[in-house]
């Protein structure tokens, strides 16, 4: 049966067309590291990450924009909702900061990221997603070009989420303790403080390094291995592995989320605050 | 970075995107969440202050009401004390009165009493010295004039006296 239904995609392949299959029917599996280009509008070349997180940023505006649009003293239905995802996430930063001003200022972007995240990688979980596209030989295999892809499980996306992560730590930093806080890069005070200095830089940038490749790859290693596990055994296998995918794709989004946080109150503390809280 | 898939007008749309989305969410979330969340917060704060003063009102007032249902009691107790008290005061008076009113009846009587049995016995004197008088005319008109007579009567007069 599986030779038929190849045929049947290759016949229609080569007049260019669409095709919605299961991934068990094509054999030849092809992952690719790099998002897949979807069309070019001219020098500009739209990924399907691309494509998918412009999905997830109109979805979660229209959203929030719609639970918004008539506040309640009562709440009801999607203003609910967002009031508990946004009532929950300062609790949590709040339990960081231990400062409700604070965690007011930093709500934004911990929110922004975990809410971010946590849509991108569930909807990477609707049945369909990394399956309907086109197929296109590339290196002489015919492979399929999913429309929809993860946003986090290309490079691009996570290293773009990480350097906002890193900045909005520097900026908080700067924005609490003024120069101070450059103290902590360059100090000329003696050369233990200078090469102090010089490790705390690196470290600055180790963190975007680690942001970008722990999310890419927990995401990406979930798409693998639920296309490996989906082309094995097509039916009731997957499910268990769509549970811990729902799940690493919750814990990746508060890992995230959680990290910029406790960085931010990190940076926002003075020195004497810091070696306190030790 | 090419195996990556890392390409710069990527990295920077991705990055504009999710720029975009922070604002978005910030302007039509978090804002107007917070501040209701803050709001709500502000309210149950008052109605729970509120709550307590009322309550407190109302202990105020029934304390307010015990006292002023206690003061009556102890007003009325002492109206009906005094009202005794007073009763018994008049009665005792009224016997007193009643008591001098008869004494002084019974005096009144006893002077009357004394009054009339003088009287009666200046009367009977009178009628005596008459009888006498008749008498000893009868007995002196045989024997003695009647000068000696007068005198003798007026002696027996004077010396009754």
């Amino acid at each position: 049966m599986g030779n038929i239904v190849y045929d049947w995609v290759a016949h229609h392949c080569e007049n260019g067309g669409v095709f919605i299959l299961p991934p068990s029917h094509y054999l030849i599996m092809y992952i690719s590291l790099a998002a897949e280009k979807i069309i070019e509008i001219g020098p500009i070349a739209i990924t399907n990450t691309i494509l998918v997180t412009w999905v997830v940023v109109l979805l979660l505006s229209l959203s929030a924009g719609f639970a918004t649009r008539k506040m309640k003293q009562i709440p009801a239905g999607a203003q609910n909702i967002w009031e508990f995802v946004v009532e929950a996430i300062l609790g949590m930063v709040e339990n960081v900061t231990s400062d409700r001003k604070k965690a007011e200022k930093i709500l934004p972007i911990a929110a922004t990221f975990f809410i971010f995240i946590l849509t991108a990688n569930w909807m990477g979980l609707i049945p369909g997603f990394e399956t309907i596209g086109f197929w296109k030989i590339e290196e002489g295999h015919k492979v399929l070009v999913p429309f929809f892809r993860p946003p986090a499980s290309d490079l691009n996306t996570t290293l773009a989420l990480a350097i906002i992560s890193v900045i909005s730590i520097q900026v908080f930093g700067f924005g609490y303790l003024g120069f101070k806080y450059i103290k902590k890069f360059v100090n000329f005070k003696g050369p233990i403080e200078f090469f102090v200095g010089i490790l705390e830089t690196i470290s600055e940038f180790a963190k975007i390094i680690s942001f970008a490749y722990r999310l890419f790859g927990n995401v990406f290693a979930g798409g693998v291995l639920l296309a490996v596990v989906s082309s094995l055994i097509p039916y009731v296998v997957a499910v268990p592995f769509y549970g811990l995918e729902l799940f690493v794709g919750f814990v990746q989004a508060l890992v995230f989320a959680m990290l910029t946080t406790v960085f931010v109150h990190l940076a926002t503390l003075s020195h004497a605050e810091h070696s306190e809280t030790h | 970075m090419e195996a990556l898939g890392i390409d710069f007008k990527l990295f920077l749309g991705q990055i504009i995107n999710f720029l975009i989305l922070l604002f978005i969410l910030w302007r039509f979330a978090y804002r107007p969440v917070l501040k209701m969340l803050n709001d709500r917060r502000e309210k149950i704060a008052d109605s729970l202050e509120n709550a307590k003063r009322i309550e407190e009102n109302l202990a105020e007032s029934e304390q307010k009401t015990r006292e002023a249902i206690r003061n009556a009691q102890i007003e009325s107790e002492k109206m009906i004390e005094n009202a005794k008290k007073l009763a018994v005061e008049q009665r005792a008076e009224i016997i007193e009165i009643a008591k001098t009113q008869a004494g002084k009846e019974t005096e009144k009587a006893k002077l009357a009493i004394a009054q009339e049995k003088n009287q009666a016995s200046i009367e009977l004197k009178k009628e005596m010295a008459q009888l006498v008088g008749l008498a000893t005319e009868k007995i002196l008109a045989k024997k003695a004039d009647s000068d000696l007579q007068t005198q003798a009567i007026n002696e027996a007069i004077e010396e009754l006296k």
